[in-house]
This record gives structure tokens, sequence and C-alpha cells, in this order.
């Protein structure tokens, strides 16, 4: 196990906000990294399910069901999908 | 995983859907494993919604091939371990669909039914979705249910 942080890439992040906004229904612009998804967005548990669905198929990495709390930010998501692809 | 013959049968779909006449769009299970489910339906012109989709040309409808792939979800999640839909007093419920539908579907035709788990929580499911008929994809998508139905 590397303890190297991995970062994703510019084209990762385009990629995972594209697919956030397709969820939300809303404008990739809207997803700054600290806008609360829930609050400001108008995120339900069952769109941060689908978010979560798609990080995994995206960045193959598995996401166990107590992160899913976590999905709230644009920031949170990415720091889950790089302690996961760390601990891969 | 082994299942015995009863399980595959037009009774075992009738003991765990709580759909009847007109909207079981489920005939029988051809294939279950843990995280996919092979299911078919045969659709006969004597179909009751045929008698408006349409008067002059016999068209399945698009949400009668969606609630196809959702009962054959239902069915799979009834073979998958602490199923909520098991205890009866739960209902999956749709949450979100995604569909394409690629062909039309008359009568003579068989629907044959895939699901795929994508994804599975405790209260929340989605699945990949595709139908054939005669081996040619006729409508394909995901689908995203809540177990709960509190939502």
């Amino acid at each position: 196990m590397s303890k190297l942080e991995v970062s994703i890439s510019v084209e990762q992040r385009g990629k995972l906000i594209e697919m956030i906004a397709d969820i939300l229904e809303v404008e990739a612009e809207e997803i700054q990294d600290d806008t609360d998804l829930v609050e400001e967005l108008d995120a339900d548990s069952m769109m941060a399910l689908e978010i979560l669905a798609g990080v995994e198929k995206e960045f193959q990495i598995k996401i166990p069901e107590e992160e899913l709390q976590k999905f709230t930010s644009l920031n949170n998501i990415i720091s889950v999908i790089e302690e996961k692809s760390n601990e891969a | 995983m082994k299942h015995n013959m009863d399980m595959l049968s037009h009774e075992y779909v009738l003991d765990i859907l709580p759909q009847r006449y007109p909207f079981l769009m489920v005939d029988r299970i051809n294939e279950v494993d843990t995280s996919k489910i092979v299911c078919i339906k045969n659709i006969s012109g004597n179909e009751p919604c045929f008698q408006g989709h349409f008067p002059n040309k016999k068209i399945f409808p698009g949400v009668y091939i969606t609630e196809a792939m959702a009962q054959s979800a239902i069915l799979l999640f009834s073979f998958m371990k602490d199923s909520s839909v098991d205890n009866g007093n739960t209902l999956p419920l749709l949450y979100h669909t995604n569909i394409k539908f690629k062909k039309v579907i008359i009568p003579g035709d068989q629907m044959v039914i895939s699901i795929n788990v994508v994804k599975r929580i405790s209260n929340a499911a989605i699945v990949e979705a595709v139908v054939k008929v005669n081996d040619i994809k006729c409508a394909y998508g995901e689908l995203t249910f809540t177990l709960m139905g509190d939502e």
C-alpha cells in the first residue's frame, strides 16, 4: 500500500463535474469546489447514490455505503476518491 | 448458485411479484445468479394495452418494457441476501429510469430481459437492463430503485 497522495487529473475532475451536473440536472458552472449539493442544489440521497455508482465506474474503485454521507460537495467527493484510490 | 426448477416457474414469479393482470410483465425466469437475472415475457396480440396502443398498429408500449425491466429487477432482489423485499412490508419503487428504445416490440415477440446489478446498498439499488428479441437489442438503460419506498 502506497502512502503517496494521488490527485485526480484535471480531465477526470471535469468529467466528475459533468456527471454530477447531469444527475442533479444543473449547469456544470453551478458546481464549485465547496457548493453544498444538498442545501444549494437540492440533491437527495438517491442522487448521491447515483453519483457514487458513477464514480465507482469512472474511477474503477469500490466505495462502501458508509461513505455516501460524505457525498455533499465536490471537494468531499474528490477526497473520498483519492482515499479509495490510495487504498487500491 | 443452484436453484431448483420451481424457482424458475411462473408460480414463483407470482409468489414474489405483487403485480397482477394486466400488469404482470414477467412470464418466467430463465437464469438467475446473485448479481444478474434473465427473464422472459411473451408478447401476445391479446395484451389489453394493444386496444389503445395503437388501434391501427400494435406496438408494445415503452413504459411496459420499462415495467418488465423493473419487475425482473424485483425478482433478482428476491434472490439477493438481506433483501428488504423479502419481508413483504416494503416495495421497491422506481426513483429514476434512463432507457433507450432502439426497436419496436410487436405481438409474437419474446422479450428476453437481462438485469445486472450496478450498485446495491441497504435501501436502494441501481441496475442495468437490456431487452432483446431474437438476440437483437430493443431497449437498454439504467433503473434506480429505492427499496424502502419512503422517498
